[in-house]
């Protein structure tokens, strides 16, 4: 499993290393100083793991992670950020505090599941079983794209609904569906793109439209729908009949 | 001893346990009484009326009493002045006692002998007698008010006791900075394999602050070369986890080494311009710390790489504000805090006065 360690402090980096010699399944493959390098580092080696500092000049890990079209998996590591905390309590992720306890460390690293062998070095396309990090004022969340229904333009953000969240995030649509895998995620007007796997019944909607209705129930009881522009209703029909 | 006795509930007004207590004990003595009667061998009809009324007579001669006694302010009073004015208050009211127990008993019981055509001895007797019962009243119910209150006292000494300590902590808290302390600790441990030389002196440093932080608690001022040996060893801890980020120079006045300044002034504008100056920049800057004399005291200046902008970011400025208002409590208008942004720097400069202002309020001294 590849690592990259990110931390501003070398020694903070060190003691890390130091600790990860035990974990013989782990390779590190390069350490950044700032969000910057860690970018850059993160394109060039695909590691499938980060250890990832949130207190850092410049940019902070959250930024980082923001930045990224797909994250790898992270433990966050702090000595000590209430905010942090508290965002990582509500979604349950994994942080280390430092100093580092080096059970701690061994626990979190057992959690991680294995990467399964990826089909080339560069990936242009984002798959189902990747996942996105995503933070809305203090709450923060790694999804898995699988359980994403749909991303809905707001303005310069975008609205991602998944099990009973919706967060807004600073994303662009356009971007996103670039991104995503197509024969999964399908832009279905200006403003939606949604999962087809999500799809429960279509029907024929005015003006040669369509509307979607999805495998998930808003607090009203009724099925989430979304309509399919005349546009996009032929491309849709056509990927459907596939 | 004087007991305050302001903004206690039961003043606004008898709490049902005092109705309570009043009716139990003036039966229990009119019960007596009436006991005392048939065991001689006296019994008169419609003796029930008359011992009602009694027992009438007897809570209206109290509680006027007790008014009288929280109007005039007896619990206030120290010991030796309350015993005669409570005798006199009680020789008024049993003289009301005995007027009102005639008038009851003429107007309602007229199937007994008017007591108004016995003779004046008579009704001197049941004056006294009055009298003295009332005076025992009001010992037991200034007894049982000193009692409630002194266990108000002491519930509201505990809470004070825990509010302080609380404070404390709040400030110890707030001085350890978690932050710093745990990447230092941090910082250390990488230390023992790679310079166990420079990880032993760090502990010591380490150490040094957190002494200095669990001792400023209770100190009004400390000498400046003493803050000034806890800011360095504080840079030098600062300094192992930043590197060649963080380029510090110090100078101070050798005059100056002795004048007071309040504890942890100059550590926390230290802290804030490593906090929000230094960490923020990926290569890092310089902080220098001047104290030189001024007109009447001395002039405190820190400055550090970075870029000043108020109001900017989550809990940015509280130190700053919180300092402020430590300077004004201690020196009042004399001392002063600013902060500006010169030449890429940003500066932050604090004028303190040889001289604690006479007028100004310990901080630490709350005036109770």
């Amino acid at each position: 499993m590849k690592a990259l360690i990110i931390d501003d402090e070398r020694l903070a980096r060190k003691e890390l290393i130091s600790l990860l010699a035990v974990h013989e399944h782990i390779t590190i493959v390069g350490e950044a100083a700032n969000a910057d390098e860690a970018e850059a580092l993160i394109a060039e080696k695909q590691p499938d793991l980060v250890f990832l500092d949130i207190n850092m000049p410049g940019r902070s890990g959250f930024e980082l992670l923001e930045a990224l079209d797909q994250s790898p998996q992270v433990i966050f590591v702090t000595a000590y950020d209430e905010h942090a905390l508290k965002a990582f309590s509500v979604n349950a992720l994994d942080y280390l505090l430092k100093p580092i306890d080096p059970q701690r460390l061994a626990g979190a690293v057992a959690k991680l599941q294995e990467f399964h062998a990826q089909d080339g070095p560069q990936r242009e396309l984002l798959r189902e079983t990747d996942q996105i990090f995503l933070k809305d004022g203090e709450k923060c969340w790694f999804v898995t794209l699988k359980d994403v229904r749909s991303f809905e333009s707001e303005g310069n953000y975008v609205r991602v609904r998944f099990n009973d969240q919706k967060p807004l995030v600073l994303r662009s649509l356009n971007k996103l569906e670039e991104k995503l895998d197509p024969l999964v995620f399908f832009r279905a007007n200006r403003k939606h793109i949604i999962n087809l796997r999500w799809v429960e019944s279509i029907e024929p909607w005015f003006s040669g439209g369509l509307m979607v209705k999805l495998k998930h129930h808003g607090k009203d009881g009724q099925p989430e729908t979304i309509e399919v522009s005349r546009r996009q209703a032929a491309r849709f029909k056509e990927l459907l009949s596939l | 001893m004087r007991l305050s006795f302001l903004h206690t509930p039961f003043l606004n007004g008898p709490r049902p346990i005092y109705w309570l207590m009043q009716v139990f004990t003036w039966s229990m003595y009119v019960g007596m009484f009436y006991v005392w009667n048939s065991l001689n061998g006296r019994q008169q009809s419609g003796i029930e009326l008359l011992l009602l009324m009694e027992v009438i007579t007897g809570m209206a001669a109290s509680h006027l009493l007790r008014y009288i006694i929280l109007k005039k302010g007896l619990l206030n009073t120290d010991i030796g002045d309350l015993l005669p004015r409570l005798a006199l208050y009680a020789s008024l009211v049993a003289i009301f006692a005995t007027l009102l127990e005639m008038a009851l008993h003429d107007l309602l019981l007229t199937g007994f002998k008017p007591l108004s055509s016995e003779p004046f001895l008579t009704h001197v007797n049941r004056t006294i007698n009055w009298g003295l019962l009332l005076i025992i009243w009001a010992i037991s119910y200034l007894a049982y008010c000193y009692f409630i209150q002194n266990r108000r006292e002491e519930i509201r000494s505990l809470r004070m006791e825990t509010a302080n300590r609380e404070n404390q902590l709040n400030t110890l808290r707030a001085q350890m900075n978690p932050h710093f302390m745990f990447n230092a600790l941090n910082g250390i441990r990488a230390l023992i394999d790679e310079d166990p030389d420079q990880a032993k002196r760090a502990i010591t440093q380490l150490s040094a602050i957190l002494r200095n932080a669990m001792s400023t608690v209770k100190r009004r001022t400390v000498p400046l070369g003493e803050e000034i040996d806890i800011v360095k060893a504080y840079l030098a801890l600062e300094a192992m986890r930043y590197e060649e980020r963080l380029n510090t120079r110090i100078s101070v006045e050798p005059s100056l080494e002795r004048s007071p300044v309040p504890p942890m002034l100059l550590q926390t504008l230290v802290e804030n311009a490593v906090r929000h100056g230094i960490a923020h920049l990926p290569q890092g800057g310089v902080l220098e710390i001047d104290a030189a004399h001024s007109l009447n005291g001395m002039v405190i200046t820190v400055r550090n790489s970075g870029s000043f902008k108020p109001g900017r970011g989550k809990g940015s400025g509280i130190g700053l504000r919180n300092t402020r208002r430590r300077l004004e409590l201690i020196y009042g208008p004399q001392a002063h805090l600013d902060i500006r942004e010169q030449d890429g720097m940003v500066v932050t400069e604090v004028t303190i006065p040889f001289n604690i202002d006479k007028a100004s309020i310990d901080p630490h001294e709350p005036n109770i």
